[in-house]
């Protein structure tokens, strides 16, 4: 099989995962993404439909907590009170 | 020789008036514990003025707010008032910055030219503002979420906290936050903040010296 469309297929899975999560932000409510600057719920579901870095930024973060979650990770850290 | 806290509080942008607005309540502790304070407030948030404010002995405690990339720090406007060229001036002091990315290359590298702490960001700084606070930004309690954890690493210092303890106990109260949000289920109205208070608080880092203290 080949790895670049596998690759493509997971990222737009990803994408499609994001992006409904991303709905659950109010519209009254913007995220400031570090230096790139402020965005509504509607900029950063472009961004990541765009596959930009700043829709890259949002997908890794959902992903690594969606990741953190699932592997038990973020339940160690939470009852971890000493790092 | 009275300890001093070196502070910069640009206020160009809506993320750099957050920073600045929620920076009072550590004016407000370095004034109770009789701290010195330079505030580089505003147009005085330049390079020229941040290595002026470095320059001297004694026990500093510096405080960046503002953009930031892995190596730079940035003051008004985006001028670069930290970086690979000035960073020495970091030597045997204790920093903490609310920036984006330095703690990957700035901070190792003032710890490796001497300074003794440096707490930061390996990540872009995220946090969530409601627009009908834009004005007020200290009344807005879904900023607080992210911003309150963040000053505990500046107010557990000036508390003679060890830059260890002044981490974790921020780390803490960002899990005190995503616990609490945890509970209260999907159905919790910041419920999508959990990503961004996740990565916050697994990115922020100390660095060098972690028994140091002010």
């Amino acid at each position: 099989m080949n790895t670049t469309i596998d690759k493509k297929l997971i990222s737009k899975e990803a994408q499609r995962l994001v992006i409904e999560r991303l709905k659950q932000i109010p519209d009254n409510v913007k995220l400031s993404v570090g230096s790139a600057g402020e965005f509504s719920k509607a900029d950063l579901i472009q961004h990541v439909k765009d596959g930009d870095v700043i829709g890259s930024t949002v997908v890794d973060s959902q992903l690594r907590f969606l990741r953190a979650l699932g592997t038990g990770t973020l339940l160690n850290e939470l009852v971890n009170e000493n790092f | 020789m009275s300890a001093r806290l070196v502070i910069t509080l640009p206020d160009f942008d809506e993320v750099t008036r957050y920073f600045s607005a929620w920076s009072d309540p550590i004016l407000e502790e370095a004034s109770r514990k009789s701290y010195k304070a330079t505030e580089l407030i505003g147009d005085k948030a330049t390079r020229e003025r941040v290595e002026n404010s470095l320059r001297g002995k004694g026990k500093l405690l510096v405080v960046f707010n503002g953009h930031g990339g892995p190596d730079t720090m940035c003051g008004q406007d985006n001028e670069d008032i930290l970086d690979l060229q000035n960073v020495e001036l970091l030597d045997d002091k204790i920093t903490y910055a609310r920036a984006c990315d330095t703690a990957t290359t700035l901070g190792p590298v003032a710890i490796r030219r001497g300074a003794r702490a440096y707490i930061g960001y390996t990540i872009p700084f995220t946090f969530a503002i409601q627009n009908e606070y834009s004005a007020r930004p200290k009344d807005d309690k879904l900023a607080a979420l992210f911003l309150e954890p963040a000053n505990e690493v500046p107010l557990s210092l000036l508390n003679g906290h060890t830059a260890k303890n002044a981490n974790i106990r921020s780390r803490n109260a960002f899990r005190a936050n995503i616990r609490q949000t945890l509970v209260a289920g999907p159905k919790s109205p910041t419920y999508y903040t959990l990503p961004y208070l996740y990565d916050d608080m697994v990115n922020q880092v100390c660095l060098g010296d972690s028994e140091a203290t002010i």
